[in-house]
């Protein structure tokens, strides 16, 4: 057996396994291997070859190289040589197995040739990034990781049953294009929706990512979405409904982005806005579309990775991440300033990934719909908006408020991880036509055409008015920005407060009718002060059955909508 | 060695052991060698089956006649099989754990305690080769009430307690149910044997197919469904040596163990499967595993809670034998095993935490895991096979139950075992999340001492939660392994 015949995820989690046992400076070295490590292995791995192993009756495939496994499988290699650097100089043993075997696994689901390989790797990214997730050991983090653990697991196991089900109808493991219009293919969408952070079912991204270190933050970033959005370009391209799905995505993420005041909240509102052009792109499901996707997916996991390292940098100076807080950060922190600008222009700006993935998108979007192609130019403007000029100008220009403390030094190890990205990016940008040479399907393509330029020039302008005006409205100085609700709303507090909430009014009427006025005052003081007070309608947290409860009722509202 | 002997050997011998502990009981070391050479023995003893098996021998012996048609007799095939090896396994990780555990804990009464454990473990492996219903039955009853010692082990008024809890539930409902239920059988078919596609077929339809087979799942108490599962979070105030092996492993899958045999080599899959009137079967095993996690979800008291635990994790195996389709009794089968392991750990890690630092209740573990981290690890493991997540043994049986549902045509079975895995999640993985991530209660700045059980029952815990991981990839050929005792019926795959 000679070693390309190891799936590469194996490689990764044994790796994982031996990173516990070691000392700082050989594990941080095993860390930064491993990536390379995996790489080559696959650049030996002959394209088309597979890996297969016999189990109940079926036949596993371990692994699967083809054009579209290999660009997630080499993108996921990079983001987890980049994490590794970035989180060099965190001293936490577990953090440094979790970051190991959560790449591994979610390189191990992309090159998964059957749907229950699938599932365990889907399994296992769900198992140790919860680790990160929980790693500051803030109450606030193992609240966030309990949640963000059920909605992941919940993802799994819609995804087994759906598999289960497809399996039995005899039609096989084989991970190919579904139809999502069966039982099997609508449970097995859902499982992919809930990990791509669809329209309501995605609100577990907001909620978790924030709460992780900011190294952590950095490594869930690049992974889970993006292994989410491979399985849907696998097994429903050209599925009509998520052109829709993506759209609202793009611009409904994007409005939560605005108003968020929490800095890497804003930005994983943002990531789930830019995730939606992946999953417009994999909607419309023609070749041009999924490489598309896959360009995007790249660029997306360098830029926004990028963008939450200089987050993370902040904080790391600053000891805050509330964007109303800081300000004018650029004479101090000139360097991560300087990433900051590289991280916007990766974003969308010519020359960089950013826009050689958008580019493609857009054009594939235009082939269906001129109103699709303006949903995405619009949430492309937003995202130039927010985050990326509230980042530059609010973070780091702006002096509009008062200058927190003399910060700690950043780790000389997080630029370098910056530099990384930004060479990335800028490679890609350079070389489009190299970069869209790697794509899964070929792309005949140039981005750098006057009309292309034109329009990504008008849309940079809207971009910019657009945040002047926010400037002018949402953003002046002392505003108080309120996050809007979001649907996990329904499984934290929702119904159950409501129920305690009649539940009390009834008691207090009931009280109030037999004790006249003095008890009807005391009642209204006493809803007002309920309503408003600390405990009041959002301020409570949730137990963890009654989290799988909700958790529960709302895929059940999915699935009644989606069969409807 | 003739298979033959062999059969009876694997319940000589820990009958042998029993009256070796009793007689070395002056010397605790010697004690505790004897009941080592015994267990190692008896694994050996059958796990040599094993291939014999694999190569489709299925040897029988009469032990004695009764009377014409009536037997006492052994009969091998891959369940018991199966059943007999995770049980003399089990014995030898669990003897070592107990070392640690019953030292550790200073507890009394030693000899009486290994000597009845032998004594359990001998009645458990004649359950599992048990040759037909009457020979299942006897053992099941001498496995009752060897076992009620342990329970009252403590012989405190809780202890004793639970144990008429325990002996009252367990003897009526085998007495009052299970022997009718026998008796019945007999007057149908005239045979008590185990055959393969079962002997009622044909002989039993309609409403009584359904009484009688009520009569069976709630005579079999050992089997916990619902509501004759009582029994069991009373018997946790036994040692937790006990507790794991026996409430967790041997007498609990003794009751699921029965109950698949039953199903399968008395009613034969082809009557379940066909017969509506025996579908009451699946519902009452859904709303088991469902409501029993529920409960386990308030339960503060550990081991109370994997108590309920357990409650709902044998129904997931009373499933898969209701659904009556060939996967879904091969996934009962692979889920006693993988169960077996996940539990077992689980129980060791709550005897480990008593032990190390006398500490019972769920809300006072945060921070623990700082103080025992490999318990908390392997507990976390542990845990993770029985919620039933990859890459641990117990991914697969929970898949294979949905299979066997889906074959079935029961979908809505589907639903419920998803909705069960993550309530499983809700209540099993705090305790290691907590464990690892707050600090302990009134512990000083600085790194926390470490503080871990005697190291035998460390050793002991590794094993099982090791176990965990190298069944999730010989699962594949466990239920190969097990194949043929659904293959007359359907063929699988």
């Amino acid at each position: 057996m000679s070693w390309t015949e190891i799936p590469t995820g194996l490689i990764f989690c044994l790796g994982g396994v031996l990173a516990l046992l070691l000392p700082q400076v050989p594990r941080k070295l095993l860390l930064l291997a491993l990536p390379l490590l995996a790489a080559w292995q696959l650049l030996q791995v002959p394209d088309g070859a597979t890996i297969e192993a016999p189990l109940f009756g079926v036949t596993l495939q371990l692994l699967r190289l083809d054009g579209l496994s290999a660009v997630w499988a080499f993108a996921f290699c990079a983001a987890a040589l980049i994490g590794a650097v970035y989180q060099a100089h965190v001293r936490n043993r577990y953090e440094d197995a979790a970051l190991a075997i959560y790449a591994g696994a979610a390189i191990g689901a992309v090159l998964a040739g059957d749907l229950l390989t699938l599932f365990v790797w889907w399994e296992i990214t769900a198992v140790t990034s919860v680790v990160l997730v929980v790693a500051p050991g803030t109450e606030t983090a193992i609240r966030a990781g309990m949640r963000y653990l059920l909605v992941q697991i919940a993802s799994g196991v819609l995804l087994l049953g759906g598999i289960v089900v497809h399996w039995r109808l005899g039609d096989g493991i084989a991970f190919d294009a579904l139809d999502a219009s069966t039982t099997a293919g609508l449970l097995i969408l859902l499982a992919f929706g809930i990990k791509a952070a669809f329209p309501l079912l995605g609100a577990w991204l907001s909620d978790a990512y924030p709460a992780a270190n900011p190294t952590g933050t950095v490594v869930l970033s690049a992974f889970t979405t993006k292994m989410a959005i491979y399985a849907l370009a696998r097994a429903f391209p050209g599925t009509e409904v998520l052109i829709v799905l993506g759209a609202v995505m793009v611009l409904a993420s994007l409005a939560y982005a605005i108003m968020e005041d929490d800095i890497r909240r804003m930005l994983a509102h943002s990531l789930n806005s830019q995730l939606g052009f992946m999953v417009v792109a994999v909607g419309i499901g023609t070749e041009l579309a999924i490489s598309a996707a896959a360009a995007q997916a790249v660029a997306h996991i360098l830029y926004k990775g990028l963008m939450f390292m200089v987050a993370g940098a902040v904080i790391v100076h600053t000891g805050t991440g509330q964007a109303s807080a800081l300000g004018g950060l650029a004479r101090r922190m000139p360097l991560t300033f300087a990433f900051c600008i590289a991280g916007v222009l990766a974003m969308s700006s010519p020359l960089f990934a950013g826009y050689a993935g958008k580019a493609l998108v857009t054009s594939a979007a235009d082939k269906v719909h001129w109103l699709l192609w303006l949903v995405l130019m619009a949430g492309a403007a937003g995202a130039f908006a927010v985050p990326g000029l509230k980042l530059v100008h609010g973070l780091f220009l702006a002096k509009d408020a008062t200058p927190v403390a003399e910060g700690r030094p950043v780790p000389a190890n997080m630029p370098v991880a910056m530099v990384l990205a930004t060479l990335a990016s800028l490679a890609i940008g350079l070389f489009p036509d190299r970069f869209y040479a790697l794509m899964p399907y070929p792309v005949s393509y140039d981005p750098n055409t006057v009309s292309h330029l034109l329009s990504t020039a008008v849309m940079l302008a809207i971009g910019a008015i657009f945040y002047a005006m926010l400037r002018k409205t949402v953003y002046w100085r002392g505003a108080d920005l309120r996050p809007l609700p979001e649907s996990d709303w329904f499984y934290r507090h929702g119904l159950q407060d409501i129920w305690r909430q009649v539940q009390d009014w009834a008691a207090e009427t009931s009280g109030a009718l037999t004790g006249g006025l003095k008890r009807w005052v005391l009642a209204i003081i006493g809803t007002a002060g309920r309503l408003g007070g600390p405990a009041g309608l959002l301020g409570k947290t949730v137990t963890p059955g009654a989290g799988v409860f909700w958790l529960t009722a709302m895929l059940g509202l999915y699935l009644l909508i989606f069969l409807a | 060695m003739t298979p033959e002997l062999q059969l009876q050997l694997a319940v000589l011998l820990p009958l042998a052991g029993m009256i070796g502990i009793a007689l070395a009981g002056r010397s605790p070391n010697l004690r505790e060698t004897v009941t080592f050479i015994i267990a190692i023995a008896n694994a050996v003893n059958v796990w040599t089956l094993v291939p014999k098996v694999v190569a489709g021998a299925r040897p029988e012996v009469v032990l004695f006649t009764i009377m014409p048609g009536l037997d006492l007799k052994f009969a091998l095939e891959p369940l018991g099989m199966m059943f007999a090896a995770v049980a003399a396994t089990l014995w030898i990780v669990n003897s070592i754990y107990s070392v640690g555990y019953m030292r550790g804990n200073k507890e009394v009464r030693q000899t009486r305690f290994y000597a009845c454990f032998a004594l359990s473990i001998a009645a458990a492996l004649g359950i599992a080769f048990a040759g037909n219903l009457l020979t299942l039955f006897i053992f099941y009853e001498i496995l009752t009430l060897s076992t009620y010692p342990l329970v009252v082990h403590k012989e405190t008024d809780e202890a004793r307690r639970g144990g008429r809890t325990y002996l009252g539930i367990l003897i009526a409902t085998s007495i009052g149910l299970q022997l009718p239920a026998i008796i019945w059988t007999w007057n149908l078919t005239g045979t008590l044997d185990f055959a393969p596609g079962g002997t009622l077929a044909g002989k039993v339809q309609g409403i009584s197919a359904g009484v009688l087979l009520a009569l069976y799942m709630y005579g079999i108490g050992k089997a916990a469904l619902m509501p004759i599962h009582k029994w069991l979070p009373a018997a946790m105030v036994a040692p937790t040596p006990v507790s794991a092996l026996l409430h967790a492993v041997a007498v609990v899958k003794a009751g699921v163990f029965t109950v698949i045999k039953v199903i399968v080599y008395v009613f034969g899959l082809d009557l379940i499967s066909s017969e509506p009137s025996t579908n009451w079967l699946v519902y009452a095993a859904c709303i088991t595993l469902t409501l029993a996690s529920l409960i386990a979800m308030r339960q503060d008291n550990l081991k109370r809670r994997l108590a309920y635990s357990t409650v709902s994790q044998l129904s997931y195996v009373i499933l898969g034998a209701a659904l009556g389709t060939a996967m879904g009794v091969v996934g009962a089968g692979l889920h006693i095993v993988m169960h077996a392991a996940g539990k077992i750990t689980l129980f060791f890690c709550a005897g480990a935490i008593y032990v190390a630092l006398h500490k019972t209740e769920i809300s006072d573990m945060k921070g623990i895991g700082r103080i025992m981290p490999v318990t908390m690890a392997c507990f976390a493991i542990g845990a993770l096979s029985v919620i039933g997540l990859p890459p641990l043994g117990g991914s697969w049986s929970k898949m294979l139950l949905m299979v066997g549902a889906a074959d079935a045509g029961f979908q809505i079975v589907i639903g419920v075992l998803i909705l069960s895995s993550l309530l499983n999640v809700a209540y099993l993985l705090p305790i290691p999340l907590h464990g690892f991530l707050y600090r302990p209660a009134g512990a000083p700045e600085g790194p926390v001492a470490i503080k871990e059980a005697p190291l035998p029952c460390l050793i002991a815990i590794v094993i099982t939660a090791s176990l965990c991981v190298v069944l999730f990839f010989t699962a594949g050929q466990i239920v190969e392994f097990l194949q043929p005792i659904a293959t007359p019926v359907a063929p699988a795959g």
